[in-house]
């Protein structure tokens, strides 16, 4: 019977050590040509999102010489890291790399770099050239001095997006009237202030209440954090490092107390439990408040709303040399430096982020603002190639380049707090941290007093490995 | 000359040269071996993986992991988070009792119901049969704030989910949770009540005894068995409980449970993998005291009877 026990132990024990066992990899098996290659494919994205990708590998094979094979796998946004850090051990050829995790993965090492003149595979400066220098500088990491921006390329932007106001505008206009001429519509190229954006959303809620007073419409739906601290002269960091808190910055709680007065002092915002049940994105839809935020991601399902929009700059802090300063946020192409298919998939990527049929594809596609700079300001911004009227809305696409460009001394554009930092936990934290500001138990001020020692702590933490 | 001994092994089981209990003991064996593969896998090697991650800081982005001994405990237990969530899961086992109580005076109710019994209690099980996210999602959109079905129902304006009022967003739990339990309890209960002899409550009828004296005296205490064991895996069940505080809450605070800590705080977005795992070690051992008292418990019924 000890025969039988061994026998039956044999498979057990051969099918457990392998589950914990490692691919090697084989160099041998490496295509240096990319000829017919099989790229696996690792991202995320809607059905929609995942057919105009499809769109995009078919469009590349019919016109490309070495045809290749993509296999396409896709969670949710969520997951995504976490399956991504699961696989880290073997990870797919080609993969989206978030703007808020590139720090980590690119000290990692497991990345492929782009840019690398030694080797036959690396991109050109000439290449990179067209593309929006924050778009590529975004994906730079040195190694050495740990720093962001400069330094070797890790990824190419799949897009580079600026996160702003947009504006019911027929809801607005019909306020306007309401309001006997008091109210204007807001200018889509001079920011307003905390204060006047305050006031006015105030003004439109009065109207709004008198327009719908069965359905509860707000002025505006939400308000981000970032560009509020942005625009106050004031940053989650300080410190070249970004390294320490900055949190106890009279003009970072003073910005947190701006979001939270629209509900708390002016009405004109939905409390957090509203903002709970129903987020600013749904109640923007369906034509329950005036003001949410848009990024070009959203332009796809903006279209079809049967109201009108449009984006006007985010509001600033009250001080004269406050600027108007939105979040870009990107997601990047990355190839891991085990990739046996280095070749193919670096040609796929540039094709992806790089060429101009791919950029006019993701435009048309109400997907993004091209990667290209100059198509961007000119062919993006006036609707070339779209002949649906609803689909050149926002009619002031012209802020999405100015907020990227930083060409208007008005309106600036900066990463998201989280990019710059080797984990996202620190902000997540602060952002959950902050309920007791939103139902008026706390002040700004007070939450920051004692909130800034959590918040160093939790930098402190997650700069542990680097 | 391993590969022969298999071969020859083979042979003679094909050959019957093998004895009848060797032969039944071999087929015992590979019907146990699936289910032993996926513990092996799955269940013993992720323990002892996460109980070694919990005396690390594993990065496994950078792939790289350090001895911290028991420094993710200490966070674990000074993160107001962590223990929020903890009182979190042990208030909503408040579901438990009740409805363990109504799954009891329900099976009383449906045995003595001369017809119509196994329809409703077909109906009264149907919870348990179907999806905890399905149910979890119908009574988000109950509980809504904004044009929620309970709210429109009794005209009220409540915020059952948000973040200003954890009580009542541990209520809508609660009440989730009974009806979602109320079935399964009823049918165990059910099943233990058809085992109580029938002399007793004839014996009992004779003496004078009300139904009220019948269900406190006979009822109840010859269901303790049943009792016991719904309680013990109810609250092992609830103490694992996620699909509530995600999807029916939200994930707002009030709602956040022990197993939602884990994901969302070590494993999701933030990413702490040795703090998830120390979180997950102290889950399992307070399960694993509970089902060694069930057992204990089990023995000691077993010798009473």
């Amino acid at each position: 019977m000890r025969k039988m026990r061994a026998l039956i132990a044999l498979p057990i024990l051969v099918l457990t050590l392998a589950s914990c066992g490692r691919n090697e990899d084989n160099p041998e098996q490496e295509n240096p040509t990319g000829e017919g290659a099989n790229i696996s494919f690792f991202g995320w994205g809607s059905n929609e999102e995942q057919a105009n990708f499809k769109k995009l590998v078919n469009y590349y094979n019919e016109h490309n010489e070495k045809k290749i094979h993509v296999i396409y796998s896709a969670t949710d946004s969520n997951n995504y890291m976490v399956s991504l850090s699961i696989k880290s051990e073997n990870l797919p050829d080609v993969f989206y790399m978030p703007d808020y995790s590139f720090y980590s993965w690119a000290a990692s090492g497991r990345l492929m770099r782009l840019d690398d003149t030694s080797s036959s595979l690396s991109i050109s400066e000439e290449e990179l050239d067209p593309i929006w220098d924050k778009a590529v500088d975004m994906y730079r990491f040195d190694k050495n001095s740990l720093t962001l921006g400069s330094g070797d390329l890790y990824g190419l932007p799949k897009d580079l997006g600026p996160y702003t106001l947009v504006y019911n505008k027929d809801l607005l206009e019909e306020c306007i009237e309401s309001s006997g001429g008091k109210l204007a519509l807001p200018s889509a190229t001079e920011p307003m202030t905390f204060t006047e954006f305050s006031e006015y959303c105030a003004a439109i809620q009065v109207e709004l209440d008198k327009i719908s007073p069965d359905v509860k419409k707000y002025a505006v739906s939400s308000y981000e954090i970032m560009p509020a601290v942005y625009s106050n002269n004031s940053d989650f960091y300080k410190g070249e490092d970004k390294r320490t808190s900055n949190v106890s910055d009279p003009n970072f709680y003073e910005a947190i107390q701006f979001i939270a007065d629209l509900n708390l002092k002016y009405r004109a915002m939905p409390s957090a439990a509203e903002q709970t049940t129903t987020n600013g994105f749904i109640r923007f839809q369906s034509g329950n408040c005036v003001f949410t935020n848009m990024g070009p991601w959203d332009m796809t399902s903006f279209w079809n709303l049967d109201f009108d929009f449009d984006v006007i700059p985010v509001a600033k802090g009250d001080d004269k040399d406050a600027k108007s300063t939105a979040w870009v946020g990107s997601v990047a192409y990355c190839i891991s430096q085990k990739s046996r298919n280095k070749a193919a998939a670096l040609d796929f990527i540039k094709f992806l982020s790089l060429s101009e049929e791919s950029n006019r594809m993701n435009y048309e596609l109400g997907q993004a603002m091209p990667n290209i700079e100059e198509m961007a300001k000119t062919d993006f911004v006036n609707n070339v190639g779209i002949d649906d009227e609803a689909k050149k809305r926002p009619e002031n696409k012209q802020l999405f380049v100015d907020i990227v460009s930083g060409e208007n001394p008005e309106i600036n554009g900066q990463n998201r707090a989280a990019y710059f930092c080797p984990s996202s936990t620190p902000y997540n934290n602060l952002l959950d941290s902050l309920n007791t500001v939103w139902t008026g138990q706390d002040t700004a001020e007070e939450w920051a007093a004692h909130y800034n020692a959590t918040f160093q702590k939790n930098l402190n933490d997650v700069y542990e490995f680097f | 000359m391993k590969k022969n001994k298999i071969v020859e092994f083979c042979k003679d089981f094909s050959r019957k040269k093998l004895s009848l209990r060797q032969r039944e003991e071999f087929s015992a064996y590979l019907f146990v071996l699936i289910p032993i593969i996926g513990f092996l896998i799955f269940s013993l090697a992720s323990i002892c993986y996460s109980f070694y991650y919990a005396f690390t800081n594993f990065n496994p982005i950078l792939g790289v992991s350090k001895w911290v001994g028991f420094d993710n405990f200490v966070d674990l237990f000074s993160d107001p988070k962590f223990l929020d969530a903890c009182l979190n899961t042990v208030i909503l086992l408040a579901s438990i009792p009740i409805g363990v109580t109504l799954g009891l005076l329900l099976a009383v109710y449906l045995k003595k119901l001369a017809h119509g019994s196994m329809l409703l209690s077909l109906l009264y099980y149907l919870p348990a049969v179907t999806s905890a996210v399905a149910i979890n999602v119908i009574f988000n959109y109950i509980f809504k704030g904004d044009y929620g079905i309970l709210n429109e129902v009794l005209g009220i304006n409540l915020y059952w989910i948000s973040e200003d009022d954890g009580g009542l967003v541990k209520l809508a739990i609660i009440i989730k949770n009974v009806w979602a339990s109320i079935g399964s309890t009823m049918i165990l209960y059910l099943s233990g009540l058809n085992n109580i002899p029938n002399e007793y409550y004839e014996a009992a009828d004779v003496m004078g005894a009300s139904k009220w004296q019948q269900l406190v005296n006979i009822t109840i205490p010859m269901s303790n068995p049943t009792t016991f064991y719904i309680l013990v895996t109810g609250i092992i069940g609830g103490l694992q409980s996620y699909a509530d505080s995600q999807i029916l809450a939200q994930g707002v605070s009030g709602g956040r449970t022990i197993v939602y800590y884990i994901w969302t705080y070590g494993i999701g977005n933030n990413a702490n993998f040795g703090l998830a795992s120390a979180a997950s070690v102290f889950l399992a051992l307070v399960i694993i005291a509970l089902s060694i008292i069930q057992f204990s418990r089990n023995k000691m019924f077993k010798k009473v009877r």
